[in-house]
């Protein structure tokens, strides 16, 4: 148990539990040995690259465990018309431009974007300068490509959010009918208080928010609430400090002939030449590592409530943790309590390096 | 002998703000010059009857009791979901007093007291903070004239009985803050030196109980404050919110405890924010920055308990109660 005292129900994920093509998709290197073949998890990567978004995309693309169908932009860190540049900078680095990359909302649902106080370069992605994209983009918008997709493939796509949340709460305002279609949402968002790493490194701009959450707060109320089932990774598990590279793995990479593996140098030596610690780097790999592999992350479920209507307070993911009044009306969704950090990197260096 | 610590007390008596009242008046280092009663537990034409009532059964009526504001300063007041009694003073039933409250506005009596001793006063809030609000809006002269004020308020976040045992009316508030929020917004920006003992130590089933050794003292002693002392303990303790647990601290106690050995807990500054938008979700939040890195540095910096000598609580606690030294019984 995490937090015994919270009364919340701790669920050790299970391999395989729900749909039984999952069994294989939670693959370790030992699954895929006695297998033949991999069933691959269909994905929408639905992000706002960034360098943390550009690396997720890294590990999304290049998973064998994963087929990623679409990677749809959205504004966060940057405007639209910059992370959908950056999303195919990224695809076209990997030698995989033939995913289509759709442009999605430009502002948050009902607020004007706030402008992130982190940097993440000139470019976007820690100023590593990639030549740009010549892949069109998809003639689709990102809303209309996630519907789409969903529609292709009933109860089969899983949705990274590792953005603000406002495509997805667009898509399914107007198709709801994809909600029960969706496999499963899990996204970078929120920060509970489950330890104080939560609120020590809240990102967004008010003392206890988390970024995606709150750049466009209604539209992770939407999602929230939305019955499809969530898995959210907050803070108090994607910013650990622990989550961090050792000289050598630094050096590594560095010295790598893949493209991939010089970018996340460069994004190191960009946020220790600025201050921070090389965890920002690769934040929102957390959401694809999970999907990856379920068990690096032990997640507890509990009632969460999107705060959209405080100054102070605004994006703030409030789980109601008490003993007794418990307001049974938020929803549920599960909660990413404690991450095995020791394997996600060793699963994103290999990735990587690959 | 020290000079006595002269205090006011604004409570909202309720079962512990109950036993505050017995404390102020039976330490010997303690003089009580007021009880102002506030809005909180219950409404303060009953809190103020409540300590009235306190008083007689103490036998004492040297000690002025004012009534304070009906309703927070701006909002209506909320009904407390946890039960003090019928009576707000765990169903004793006591008579009617006879006593009075004195003719004067509680904000009032606490401007006039700070006033009389300037730099002085001790003021401790078990309570919401309308009154004292309310006095620093009136004569905010006396802001710099109050020696402290401790206050029973707030979850920081510290350990995590912070949110698991919210008192207020959602997941994140302390129901003393709850109740009004700008009230608490007020005093704790005014520039007042100011301690706060939030959930996370007042509450904390781990830190703060009333021992089985202490209890028998007080059995022993049997006086008319032990044996009340005693009532209202077994009446938090089977009311408590989480019966599997040992669980008896009458929770504003620990801060009447503090004002008469601050050595009982350790504080750190904080930087602090009073959530009074309307939101469901968090109104009433007492929000600690805690930042690395683009802290605002605009909010109210104030201290808060962290941690608490529980060993030291009881026979604080014991010695208020009593009027006896803990180790003579």
């Amino acid at each position: 148990m995490i937090r015994p005292a919270l009364h919340l129900k701790h669920h050790h994920r299970r391999p395989g539990s729900g749909d039984p093509g999952r069994r294989l998709l939670n693959t370790s290197a030992t699954v895929r040995k006695r297998c033949n073949f991999v069933i691959s998890k269909k994905i929408i990567l639905d992000c706002d690259p960034g360098m943390d978004d550009s690396m997720a995309i890294v590990m999304a693309a290049k998973a064998p465990q994963l087929e990623l169908l679409a990677v749809t932009a959205v504004n966060g860190n940057y405007p639209v018309d910059v992370t959908c540049v950056n999303a195919r900078k990224m695809l076209e680095l990997l030698g995989k431009a033939h995913i289509p990359v759709a442009r999605g909302m430009a502002n948050p649902m009902v607020r004007p974007c706030p402008s992130d106080p982190f940097t993440h370069g000139a470019d976007g992605q820690a100023e590593n300068f990639l030549p740009d994209p010549i892949t069109p983009l998809s003639p689709l918008h990102a809303v209309d490509l996630i519907i789409e997709t969903v529609k292709a493939h009933p109860h089969e796509v899983t949705i990274l959010c590792t953005g603000p949340m406002s495509n997805l709460a667009m898509a399914i305002t107007k198709a709801p009918e994809i909600k029960p279609l969706i496999a499963e949402v899990i996204a970078i968002s929120g920060a509970f208080g489950l330890n104080r790493y939560a609120f020590a490194n809240a990102t967004g701009d008010t003392p206890q928010s988390e970024w995606n959450v709150y750049v466009d707060p209604e539209a992770a109320k939407i999602v929230y609430e939305s019955g499809i089932k969530l898995v959210a990774l907050g803070l108090d598990v994607a910013t650990h400090f622990d989550v961090n590279f050792s000289e050598e793995d630094i050096e590594a990479f560095r010295t790598s002939s893949r493209p991939e593996a010089k970018f996340l140098h460069q994004a190191i030596s960009f946020v220790h030449n600025r201050g921070f610690e090389a965890y920002c780097t690769i934040i929102d790999c957390m959401a694809v590592g999970y999907a990856i592999d379920p068990t690096l992350v032990e997640t507890i479920s509990g009632h969460v409530g999107v705060e959209t209507e405080s100054v102070l307070c605004r994006g703030m993911t409030v789980l109601d943790g008490r003993h007794h009044h418990v307001w049974t009306h938020l929803p549920v969704i599960e909660i990413g309590a404690k991450a095995d950090c020791g394997r996600f990197l060793q699963l994103l260096k290999e990735l990587v390096l690959a | 002998m020290a000079e006595k610590k002269k205090l006011i007390l604004n409570c909202d008596p309720g079962t512990d703000d109950s036993l505050c009242i017995v404390m102020g008046l039976m330490h010997p280092d303690i003089e009580l010059l007021a009880v102002t009663a506030e809005s909180g537990n219950l409404t303060s034409d009953k809190s103020s009857i409540n300590a009235l009532k306190i008083m007689e059964l103490m036998g004492r009526s040297d000690v002025p009791v004012a009534r304070g504001m009906l309703h927070p300063l701006v909002r209506p007041h909320p009904s407390d979901p946890y039960s003090h009694g019928q009576d707000g003073l765990g169903n004793h039933f006591f008579p009617e007093p006879k006593l009075k409250v004195v003719d004067k506005h509680a904000a009032l009596v606490i401007i006039d007291e700070v006033k009389k001793y300037p730099g002085e006063v001790t003021i401790l809030c078990t309570a919401p903070l309308t009154n004292v609000a309310l006095a620093f809006m009136l004569a905010p002269e006396i802001i710099p004239m109050v020696k402290e004020v401790y206050h029973l308020g707030g979850s920081y976040g510290v350990t995590h009985y912070a949110f698991s045992n919210a008192t207020g009316d959602n997941p994140m508030s302390e129901w003393n803050v709850y109740v009004d929020p700008e009230a608490a917004d007020i005093v704790y920006g005014s520039g007042v030196k100011l301690t706060t003992i939030g959930l996370d130590v007042a509450f904390n089933p781990e830190w703060v109980n009333i021992l089985p050794e202490t209890l028998a003292k007080l059995e022993k002693v049997g006086s008319t404050s032990a044996r009340y002392a005693l009532e209202i303990i077994d009446y938090v303790d089977r009311n408590n919110s989480l019966p599997d647990l040992f669980n008896n601290g009458p929770i504003d106690t620990v801060s009447m405890c503090t004002v008469i050995c601050p050595e009982i807990i350790k504080t750190k500054e904080i930087n602090v924010a009073i959530d009074t938008s309307d939101s469901q979700l968090t109104r009433g939040m007492t929000i600690v920055d805690c930042r690395n890195h683009f802290m605002w540095d605009n909010l109210h910096k104030i201290q808060t308990a962290y941690t608490i000598d529980s060993a030291l609580y009881n026979r604080v606690f014991f010695e208020a109660i009593t009027g006896l030294k803990y180790d003579e019984v």
